[in-house]
């Protein structure tokens, strides 16, 4: 039952995750399990197959809009038992960059890596993620930025948060068509991530 | 073809290039400039940029050539099929539809719904929210007719412009029909998001658009080719982005091959020089190595540009491997804001190997941002210019 809805989630069937996951929870069996073995470990299979460019973008895609069709179905159980998400990310496009859709591959992947994501929009100023980090308390502030010219804000949102005494109580991810792994490091960033997936990756190696 | 010594000497320089002739000049150009408002503030002469210049995106780079010492212009570009959009006739109305605050919405000549900051159309890249494509329904009834090869309109310039491309002939010009790439059409059509999910949500609706795409191309490209023979077709495709190609090689070759073939073959079919090289050109950005093998096997692809170094395009080392191909672009646009040291080991780097192969033309990897300074600029010519 839980092979059959792993399978469903790689394939990208919406409709037989959605199934499957009501089928298993009405088998008795348990939620934290259905999701662990049913559909996480299936968006990091999908991981593995998009670095080894087995895969590409739209199956990625499907894969993980098939995960939250299973999701929508299986969150009520995880609240009531308890089963917490893995990590929680405060995720944003920074300030004067109106792009999102990097951002927003990168938050599928880990919301389908168990983590819960507050995905803050785009055009984010350093106070916004200073105060979002205040608001929600997560393990991870993830940035995108698609321009050479936005991408200095990923910097003074470090020092931002370095100023009301946050940084150390997050990790910083930082990605996006200009980023690479040398600015990560100049602007002490503790994740740099190439792809959506490898976001995911590298965010729950730190956990 | 008009014999070469009656060709003009940049034709000759790029037609050499296309032939990878070994050690000859670079022919010296550029792709374009989101530097020139900044520029202004920096001293960078005005005069010779027309009055309706757009500071912020400008392309018309040939009429910077006596201050950036480019080489005259070697193509001669056909359009009326697209760039980054179908082209459509009649286009969308512009409007803005909706205020936000501190943004607007408005819905462009392509029918998409875009998001700027308030009273601002330059200077930054904008969001797009919306795209006039998202089913069966909003294809035909609000989409389809726009891209009816047989509108008149789309004619009525026809003789003064083929009476150009026929000067332009006549100087040995290479005569490109530049069109919108398939991909980078069915995404203006639904969106870069939305056409990910379109190629499992509705194959169907999609291949009724590219064969639209055909149609209308094939249409057109016959009416051009009434008067001239085309030397090359211009694919602004964009189908890459930092760590490859966005779909498969399987999806490439199920919804954009098939219609570039016959593309292809029709236009051969229809020269008026049977012995003409017909040269295959795709531009996209993005980390385009691993699409190269495809388009070269498939439609004969002989030249590519702009090679991004962000996106780990090395142009020395995809020269090695890909001996055939034409390449355009390569020069880091983060170095040339560095300085003049940094610039230096980067064109020591590319030019000489480059210029021993043939075969390139060295531009930024795409268009100059605004954080490379004129004065960076500037040098970065100097050095090309000694180098090449």
């Amino acid at each position: 039952m839980l092979d059959a809805i792993y399978q469903s989630v790689i394939e990208g069937d919406a409709q037989r995750v959605s199934e499957g996951v009501q089928g298993a929870l009405e088998a008795g069996q348990d939620p934290g399990e259905i999701l662990n073995q049913g559909m996480i470990s299936a968006m990091a299979e999908v991981g593995r197959r998009f670095e080894a460019q087995e895969m590409f973008v739209p199956e990625m895609l499907i894969a993980a809009r098939a995960m939250k069709a299973g999701m929508a179905i299986l969150k009520p159980y995880l609240l009531e038992a308890d089963i917490e998400p893995v990590g929680r990310v405060v995720l944003a496009t920074v300030k004067g960059d109106l792009h999102d859709i990097g951002k927003n591959l990168v938050g599928m992947m880990l919301e389908g890596a168990g983590f819960e994501v507050v995905d803050l929009g785009v055009d984010v100023a350093p106070e916004g993620f200073v105060e979002a980090v205040q608001e929600h308390r997560p393990d991870f502030v993830g940035m995108s930025a698609l321009l050479t010219t936005t991408m200095p804000s990923m910097g003074t949102t470090v020092e931002a948060l370095e100023e009301a005494g946050l940084r150390e109580q997050v990790k910083v991810m930082v990605g996006g068509a200009p980023v690479t792994q040398q600015f990560a490091e100049e602007i002490g960033a503790d994740i740099y991530a190439p792809d959506a997936s490898s976001a995911a990756t590298r965010a729950k190696s730190l956990l | 073809m008009v014999e070469r010594v009656d060709m003009c000497e940049a034709a000759r320089k790029l037609r050499d290039t296309y032939a990878i002739t070994p050690g000859i000049p670079f022919y010296k150009h550029e792709l374009g400039f989101y530097s020139l408002a900044e520029w202004k503030g920096q001293g960078m002469p005005q005069h010779m940029l027309p009055e309706d210049a757009d500071l912020y995106s400008f392309w018309d780079t040939h009429v910077l050539s006596e201050l950036f010492d480019y080489d005259p212009p070697a193509r001669h570009y056909l359009g009326q099929l697209g760039g980054c959009e179908g082209a459509f006739e009649p286009a969308f109305e512009v409007k803005v539809i909706e205020d936000r605050g501190k943004y607007e919405v408005e819905q462009d000549f392509a029918g998409r719904h875009v998001l700027y900051f308030k009273g601002r159309r330059q200077g930054f890249m904008p969001e797009y929210l919306d795209h006039p494509v998202k089913d069966r329904k909003t294809w035909i009834e609000d989409v389809k007719w726009r891209l009816d090869p047989h509108t008149p309109e789309r004619y009525v310039d026809l003789q003064e412009r083929m009476a150009r491309a026929k000067a332009a002939a006549a100087r040995g010009l290479i005569i490109t029909q530049n069109l919108v790439g398939g991909y980078m059409y069915l995404r203006s059509l639904i969106g870069p998001e939305h056409l990910l999910y379109a190629f499992y949500d509705m194959p169907d609706v999609l291949h009724d658009c590219m064969q639209a795409w055909l149609e209308l191309s094939d249409a057109v490209m016959a009416r051009h080719q009434e008067y001239v023979t085309i030397d090359e077709i211009r694919f602004d495709e964009d189908i890459c982005y930092k760590s490859g190609s966005l779909i498969s090689p399987d999806m490439i070759r199920e919804f954009l091959f098939p219609y570039y073939q016959q593309l292809i073959d029709n236009a051969k079919s229809r020269q008026l020089d049977q012995t003409r090289h017909l040269y295959i050109y795709v531009d996209t950005d993005g980390y385009a190595v691993p699409v190269i093998p495809l388009y070269q096997e498939a439609i004969g692809l002989d030249v590519m540009e702009p090679f991004e170094v962000a996106a780990n395009c090395d142009v020395v080392e995809i020269g090695r491997q890909f001996p055939n191909l034409v390449i355009i672009g390569g020069i880091d646009k983060r170095v040339l804001a560095k300085g003049k040291e940094a610039i230096d080991k980067h064109l020591e780097y590319i030019l000489p190997p480059m210029r021993e192969r043939g075969g390139y033309v060295p531009t930024c990897d795409h268009g100059v941002p605004p954080e490379v300074s004129y004065e960076n600029y500037l040098y970065y010519r100097k050095r090309c210019v000694e180098l090449g």
